[in-house]
């Protein structure tokens, strides 16, 4: 059946303000582009009719909005949260209308809801292949820490895996409410316990206060400095980098996008950030994440014909979409995105440098089914032999 | 602090024992996530094959003899989907031996978890029972040792620590419990434990 010429009512629920507000504005931003190159493109017969709410980080609020987007306004589709906090707050109810929810921000796993499609990277995707590089290059101590909520326990909790999985060591584990800044004591005690690299899973203003105190440690100790114990994450991206500064050189990042990516889908979707929002906008994961997400519920709509979200998941498996990461492939086993992590080295310009590639797009395992932590453990003790012969 | 292992259910299989609908389906569409095989099977489980590792069951429509195993010793962990609370089906939910349970209508969210759970608390279960058949057997071995030291003693002239301590030595060095141990232990095997000079004391008082 031929979709009518209309609008289709799209949820779109992101924190544009409060903590974690840049990363709120990138994904904004991300499905304001796919929105308008939707609405303009006459392939399209039908034009979304955007369902904007910003619960400003505040916890409360994701429930009531999802439930008017959905009860209220006829959207079958949300886009949108950040935090697995909002993510969980919001599943019930589009469970409870049987909606679809477009997730794409990276995660810790251990979720696969059929009424979610999530294009971030999970851990398979994110903090596995990061340890794979890490632990041989930086050493077996190291140091945990993270916002005082699931991600940050979640994530905090695979590294330590990986880490004894490798004969490695945690030195020290601390957690900061959210925005809170009270980093002092945990850049002594990184001093005190030698680590050889820190894993940072703070988010928002927690994240830029910390990293601001460890670059101020490493103009007086060249054990802060980045090329001896460096500041990794698997969340950290272009859209904060900028408000970090001169901190941000030599960060250590995984993300399944690069702004710095020098593909040809990525080389052209800059230009396009760039015509768009100017030249000063700095594009991100989380930009064109949320971008591919609007193009690839449109594709799907425009296959099957219907915004019914059977009909479009359906639709969505068989979708091959050219996007700025690649051909967009979502398994239908789990829902979640097949994707390439890479590694890139931040710079004080706000730009990562890529430093590493998987060689090839990774299926997502969001249950780690197929993950054996003893193969992992005997990967990173042979990379490091390897990698001290490289060394002397 | 050790780390907490992921679980991992990777070539599990699985028997769920409830009339195949949809939210059967998506349970065992869900399972087949973790790197479950999933078998349906209603209206009773004949035998169960040794390869299965949990079985997921209808608590609203359970009923005696639907397992092939005596009622309230299941092999594997049982899970049960209920819908009903009412106290009866509770009860007899209760008395079939239950690691966990998931509510009906069954989502994605709550699977996972509810598998984890169950098969810890199943192991737990499963030790802590070991443990008492154990302790039983030494509590019913506690005679034995209270002959055992009264030999000891009479052959060594000794007191009762000491006696126990030669005991409790022998019983390590076979790798026994001290019940285990006195359970077979006889007069002459005794005699052998002691030292020669004190054994020739003993005798010659005796």
């Amino acid at each position: 059946m031929a979709l009518k010429t209309g609008e289709i009512p799209l949820g779109i629920l992101y924190s544009v303000t409060g903590t974690y507000s840049l990363i709120g504005q990138a994904c904004l931003d991300g499905v304001r582009l796919g929105l308008e190159e939707v609405n303009e493109d006459p392939r399209y017969p039908f034009a979304f009719r955007p369902e904007i709410e910003d619960p400003g980080g505040d916890i409360d609020r994701y429930l009531a909005f999802s439930e008017a987007m959905l009860r209220e306004r006829g959207c079958r589709h949300i886009i949108g949260t950040i935090t697995s906090i909002g993510r969980k707050e919001v599943i019930p109810i589009i469970e409870k209308y049987d909606a679809l929810l477009w997730y794409m921000c990276p995660y810790e796993g251990f979720e696969c809801c059929e009424n979610v499609i999530y294009t971030g990277a999970c851990p398979n995707q994110h903090i596995v292949p990061l340890f794979r590089h890490l632990l041989p290059r930086y050493g077996k101590r190291v140091y945990l820490v993270g916002s005082n909520y699931i991600w940050g326990w979640e994530t905090n909790r695979t590294a330590r895996e990986l880490v004894h999985a490798s004969g490695g060591e945690v030195v020290g584990e601390k957690y900061l409410a959210f925005s809170s800044h009270d980093v002092t004591r945990i850049i002594e005690d990184i001093r005190d316990q030698e680590a050889g690299f820190v894993l940072n899973n703070l988010v928002g203003t927690s994240s830029y206060a910390f990293l601001s105190a460890y670059h101020e440690a490493g103009r007086s100790d060249p054990g802060f400095a980045p090329e001896n114990r460096p500041v990794v994450s698997c969340n950290l991206t272009e859209a904060e980098l900028d408000s970090i500064g001169a901190a941000a050189e030599g960060l250590l990042s995984t993300a399944i996008y690069f702004d710095s990516l020098e593909s040809a889908a990525s080389r052209a979707f800059r230009e396009r950030v760039r015509q768009r929002f100017g030249t000063a906008q700095r594009n991100s994961v989380y930009l064109v994440n949320a971008y591919i997400a609007v193009k690839l519920l449109a594709e799907a709509i425009l296959v099957c014909g219907s915004d019914e979200i059977e009909a479009v998941r359906e639709a969505l498996f068989g979708l091959a979409l050219e996007t700025p990461l690649g051909v967009a492939a979502i398994d239908r086993r789990t829902n979640h995105a097949t994707l390439r992590p890479y590694i890139g080295r931040g710079a004080a310009d706000g730009s990562f440098k890529v430093i590493e590639a998987a060689p090839a797009p990774i299926v997502a395992d969001p249950y780690l089914v197929d993950f054996d932590a003893r193969q992992f453990g005997l990967e990173v003790n042979r990379r490091s032999a390897t990698q001290l012969r490289v060394v002397k | 602090m050790t780390a907490f292992r992921t679980p991992n259910f990777r070539g599990w299989q699985v028997v769920v024992l409830h009339r195949e609908d949809a939210g059967m389906r998506r349970l065992a569409r869900q399972l087949e996530r973790f790197g479950v095989t999933c078998h349906i099977a209603w209206p009773k489980l004949e035998s169960l094959d040794l390869a299965v590792k949990a079985v997921f069951f209808d608590g609203d429509s359970g009923y005696d003899g639907l397992f092939p195993w005596p009622a309230g010793q299941p092999p594997v962990p049982l899970i049960a989907l209920m819908r009903s609370e009412a106290p009866g089906r509770l009860e007899w939910v209760l008395s079939q031996g239950i690691s966990s349970h998931l509510v009906k209508p069954v989502q994605s969210t709550g699977v996972y978890s509810a598998l984890v759970l169950a098969s810890h608390s199943f192991e737990q279960t499963q030790k802590q029972a070991a443990r008492v058949e154990a302790l039983k057997t030494r509590l019913r071995l506690r005679p034995e040792v209270i002959r055992t030291i009264l030999t000891v003693m009479r052959l060594d002239g000794s007191d009762e620590d000491s006696a126990f301590a030669v005991i409790r030595a022998a019983a390590m060095e076979r790798r026994m419990t001290v019940e285990a141990f006195c359970a077979v232990a006889d007069e002459r095997s005794l005699r052998g434990l002691l030292p020669q000079r004190r054994h020739g004391g003993g005798l010659g008082r005796a």
